[in-house]
């Protein structure tokens, strides 16, 4: 191409290279744009260009052509140049400049840059295959590397690093060994003598060791790197991982061998068949049952094979199933195969398509199951069918009485479905339950029911003592069942009264099996009898150990239940016997139960009549302090006990409202819990400690009577013999004959008053702890001589005295004694009546009493107060009073006390606000009795 | 005419002398002693009585005592016992029921109930009839 904008000088270029011998193919541009399409366009050797064109230029192309990345010789020609354009234009990328005046030099120049431009080219084109075979090695996965012949690492690639983890920087320049696993020592030395004789290796398969510590399987080639001598450089190496390849191989391996186990140690036989019905491989359990080796059968077409008979219906089914598969159908049917013994073997035979992982069949899968068993058992089953209803109804009644045990109360009714069972389970004639009774003897069975026994031979069973031949004797000092086929050849009855009893019953086979608690104590026996040999089947025996089970239950669930209802018995009895009350109470303190004396001390009949709530209670009962302070609700008894407080000895008197008697309890009370604490009841004990208390103050009392009894005694004898010596003194005065009137009268004054004295002495001195036998007594006597005491007292209060003395006879009594019966009843009148009362005072009988004897009938009557009738019942009590102030208490007892001694009874009859009458019967004077019996009759 | 002889025991002396003279007034010989000893002194030494009447309760031997003491040695003399204690009189009934016989009356003892008394036990009616006892009969009658 010639850049010039002059034709004859383009021409004259062309000229100098014609003449030059070269065929000059010449394009002239002096553009821009016709230089770029001609650059574009065309494959030019050489452009030449003249330095100065208008609008264009050698400077301008050589731009052009930078930016093309052309390399072709350019070559600036030029009219005149100076110096400054001539290395203007040598930086600007031209390769020489030619004066047009020296244009000889032009071929030269050209055929100079020609030459440079080719061997430009060619060492361009060198530099970009090495460049892309680096590019290539540096791409590639496999590891390659180089090392020198002394096995030191000189070239790494990418792949390299990946594999073993080092990056180039780090392995260039290390040995070699640093690759090579500790187990394969030798193996460098042994490739490098190898290779230096010129082997290459190629794809071998080693291990080597990562940056990590970790082996990898690699496969190696191998390559020596000769010297420009041929001398061996070193060594070219690429590395493969295989690892995977490895794994997955081994996998395989794995795979295929576990398969053929399972397949070996499968009990189904499994063959795997073409798609066209030839056999592939059989299991061991397919080939032993034929007792054939895998070359004998495989490759033949499956029917023909010896599993299958050769009839014409079996193969032809065999292969229509073999079509279906190989369209995708799984065929399954029940069919004999043929084993090597000759028999048929029943099998549930199945074919199926077995697919790859897109869908394709690839083979065929058969396999056989050995289903022979299960047809014999279906046999054996149909076969049983008799004897499974039996069992279903031996089933049934074991229900049936398990189900009773647990909702029947009646235990005999139960025997007897127990025994109806055992016979029935055991198919036997006879049957009995005994209960074992440790506390009779050495421990005895009772029977306590029985079935097919007459009454008679049930009365041989009635007891069994351990020492007995039978089989229950056995049993109970064995523990263990005895079972006797036939009695006859039973070595131990032999001669026995046992074995006489068995026959005469009718009895030839006899089992008695134990019964024991969970807890493992006999219980009792359960045993049944056959009128012929018979021995029990081991079902039947699993049978009768269910019954046994159950029995021993009831019987063991029967006894804990009478021995509780007894304790409960015993214990409610206990509790109702006792003498202190007991309330029992829930934990919100209401009174759940009451024993007879809690109910009595609260002077209830019933149960139903006692309060079961506390305000109730307090509603009832006023409760107070035994000195007469009142007691806060919170202080009760029951309130303290549900604070949790222990309850000792807390003396309250406590009185029925609106006005009952008063009494005085001790109360006691603890809180009954539970392990955890829990309470379950309260327990509130009651004593009525009413006689223990009025007793103690009665105590005092009594002995401040007594001393002052002691001293009266004292008092009276001291009293008594001045008494008596101015009585005789007095007497002897008045018996003197001279005495004249006036005087004696005063005498006998004197005396009068001096008896009086002696009287009143006796009276209330004199009776004290005056004892004796009883004597006849005139009872008018000895009322006027106790109203001779009280005299005073009736004169105070106007009391008038009503005297009716009737009685014929004396009274059998102490004189003391009597005395003091009369002057308590008189003092109790006396204190019951109002001003201006009556006091009736009547004796009457003899009558004839209960006994035979005569009684004497003696009335104390007034116009008092009265009794009223809950007190009537209570006055001869002890220390019962209603006078606390001065009353002892005593009286009425004393005088009840008395009159029982003197054989006699005492009555009161009274009615409030009308009067008392008192009767006492005492027994009469016989020869009194007598006597005045017969004047009744002059009369 | 034999006055019949009452022996009165009693350590008190008032008791004793007025007893002893009310019997003599009643027609009786009678003679008091202070204690059991001395009335065992004159039976011994003097004139055995046809009655004795003791007090029970004395110092040294009592009268029950010498009651059982003279009904040994002489048992023709009879005995009244008085007594101003209530006790006494189970002792009296122990000694009856094992089969001794004494009467015993109460202190005081109106004088002219123990004159009458006295004349049962001895069976001297004519004493309540008699010219010196004329006053006596006379006054119980009175009553």
């Amino acid at each position: 191409m010639i850049v010039e904008d002059s034709e004859p000088d383009a021409l004259l270029v062309e000229r100098q290279l014609k003449k030059a011998g070269y065929a000059v193919s010449a394009l002239r541009v002096e553009s821009a744009a016709a230089f770029t399409e001609a650059l574009a366009s065309g494959n030019w050797d050489v452009i030449i260009a003249d330095y100065t064109v208008p609008g264009f230029g050698a400077v301008p192309a050589l731009e052009h052509l930078k930016q093309s990345s052309l390399d072709i010789p350019f070559i600036i020609v030029s009219g005149a140049i100076t110096d400054e354009i001539a290395v203007a234009s040598m930086r600007a990328g031209a390769h020489d400049y030619v004066l047009k005046d020296n244009i000889a030099r032009l071929v030269p120049a050209i055929e100079r840059e020609i030459r440079e431009a080719a061997t430009r080219r060619q060492k361009r084109e060198a530099e970009a295959a090495v460049r892309d075979l680096a590019a290539i090695v540096e791409s590639s996965e496999d590891a390659i590397l180089g090392k020198s012949s002394s096995g030191t690492i000189t070239a790494w690639n990418k792949g390299a690093e990946q594999l073993y983890g080092y990056t180039a920087k780090e392995i260039l320049g290390q040995p070699m060994s640093l690759l090579m696993p500790p187990d394969r020592p030798h193996e460098w030395a042994d490739i490098l003598q190898r290779v230096s004789a010129g082997e290459s290796i190629r794809q071998y398969e080693t291990r080597r060791r990562k940056k990590d510590g970790t082996l990898i399987d690699v496969a190696v080639t191998i390559s020596p790197i000769l010297g420009l001598a041929g001398k061996l450089i070193g060594l070219s190496s690429i590395a493969r991982d295989i690892s995977k390849r490895k794994r997955a191989e081994e996998a395989l391996e794995r795979s295929a061998r576990h398969t053929q186990r399972v397949l070996d140690n499968l009990t189904a036989m499994v063959g795997v068949l073409s798609v066209d019905g030839t056999l592939l491989e059989a299991n061991k359990v397919a080939l032993d049952l034929a007792a054939v080796t895998s070359p004998e059968v495989i490759g033949k077409p499956f029917w023909e094979t010896p599993w299958w008979s050769y009839d014409p219906g079996v193969q032809y089914q065999l292969r229509a199933a073999i079509k279906r598969a190989a369209k995708g159908e799984t065929t399954r049917y029940d069919v004999a195969h043929a084993t090597s013994g000759g028999k048929m073997m029943m099998v549930d035979f199945s074919l199926a398509p077995l697919r790859d992982h897109q869908g394709q069949i690839t083979h065929l899968i058969a396999s056989s199951i050995d289903i022979t068993e299960r047809k014999q058992a279906e046999q054996a089953l149909r076969s049983s069918e008799e004897k499974l209803a039996a069992e279903l109804l031996v089933a049934h009644h074991l229900q049936q009485v398990s189900t009773e045990l647990i909702q029947t109360d009646n235990i005999e009714a139960l025997y007897e479905q127990i025994l109806d069972t055992a016979v029935a389970v055991l198919n036997a004639d006879f049957a009995s339950i005994q209960m074992f009774c440790a506390e009779r003897g050495d421990g005895e069975l009772r029977l306590l029911g029985y079935r097919g026994f007459t009454a008679e031979a049930a009365r041989f069973l009635e007891w069994v003592r351990p020492d007995s031949h039978s089989t229950c004797g056995v049993a109970l000092r064995t523990r263990q069942r005895v079972m006797v086929p036939d009695v006859q050849s039973y070595e131990f009855m032999a001669g026995s009264a046992d074995l006489e009893t068995y026959t005469i019953a009718g009895i030839r086979a006899v089992q008695t099996t134990p019964l024991f608690s969970r807890s493992g104590d006999l219980l009792g026996m359960i045993s049944t009898h056959w009128r012929e040999p018979h021995q029990s089947t081991a079902s039947q025996l699993r049978a009768l150990d269910v019954l046994a089970r159950q029995a021993a239950d009831l019987i063991d669930r029967k006894q804990a239940e009478s021995a509780l209802r007894k304790n409960k018995d015993r214990l409610r009895a206990v509790i109702d016997n006792l003498a202190d009350g007991l309330i029992v109470l829930d934990p919100s303190g209401a009174a759940i139960d009451w024993n007879h004396a809690a109910l009595q001390l609260h002077g209830y009949n019933e149960r139903g009549d006692a309060p079961v709530l506390f305000s109730a209670a307090a509603d009832r009962f006023d409760l107070y302090r035994v000195d007469g302070t009142p007691v806060p609700l919170e202080q009760w008894p029951l309130a303290r006990l549900l604070r949790g407080e222990e309850i000792c000895d807390y003396e309250l008197a406590i009185r029925p409202k609106p006005e009952g008697q008063e009494r005085i309890f001790s109360y006691g009370g603890t809180l009954v819990r539970d392990s955890d604490g829990q309470i379950l009841v309260g327990l509130l004990t009651i004593r009525d400690i009413t006689h223990w208390k009025k007793a103690q103050l009665a105590l005092v009392r009594s002995e401040k009577l007594a001393s002052v009894g002691r001293m009266a005694a004292t008092i009276a004898h001291e009293i008594n013999n001045p008494l008596a010596a101015a009585m005789n003194a007095l007497y002897l005065v008045s018996i003197e004959p001279s005495l004249d009137v006036e005087s004696r009268k005063h005498l006998e004054l004197a005396e009068t008053e001096l008896e009086r004295v002696a009287h009143l002495t006796k009276q209330t001195l004199g009776f004290y702890r005056e004892a004796g036998t009883p004597t006849g007594l005139d009872v008018p006597e000895i009322i006027d001589g106790v109203l001779d005491i009280y005299r005073p007292k009736l004169t105070n209060k106007s009391i008038a005295i009503h005297r009716k003395f009737r009685c014929t006879a004396r009274v059998l009594a102490i004189d003391g004694e009597l005395r003091q019966i009369f002057s308590n009843l008189i003092s109790n009148s006396i204190d019951a009546v109002d001003e201006s009362g009556v006091l009736h005072l009547r004796t009457s009988g003899p009558h004839a009493g209960e006994a035979g004897n005569s009684m004497v009938r003696l009335t104390v009557g007034d116009s008092g107060v009265g009794i009223s009738e809950k007190n009537a019942k209570r006055i001869f009590e002890p220390f019962f009073t209603t006078k606390d102030a001065v009353g002892t208490g005593l009286g009425l007892w004393v005088t009840s006390e008395l009159v029982k001694k003197h054989g006699g009874r005492i009555r009161v009859r009274s009615k409030i606000g009308k009067g008392t009458v008192f009767s006492i019967w005492l027994p009469a004077e016989r020869r009194q009795q007598e006597r005045e019996s017969r004047l009744g009759d002059e009369q | 005419v034999s006055q019949k002889f009452i022996l009165v025991v009693d350590d008190e002396r008032g008791v004793a002398d007025t007893l002893a003279a009310i019997m003599q007034r009643a027609g009786w010989r009678s003679r008091a002693a202070y204690c059991a000893e001395d009335a065992m002194e004159v039976l011994r030494t003097e004139e055995e009585p046809a009655l004795m009447i003791s007090d029970v309760i004395m110092p040294g031997i009592n009268g029950v005592e010498l009651s059982l003491q003279v009904r040994r040695r002489w048992p023709k003399v009879q005995i009244l016992l008085i007594s101003g204690n209530a006790t006494t009189q189970e002792i009296v009934n122990k000694l009856c029921a094992e089969g001794h016989s004494f009467e015993l009356l109460a202190k005081p003892v109106p004088p002219k109930q123990l004159v009458m008394k006295v004349a049962s036990l001895l069976s001297d009616t004519n004493i309540l009839r008699g010219p010196s006892s004329g006053g006596i009969l006379s006054q119980i009658k009175k009553n």
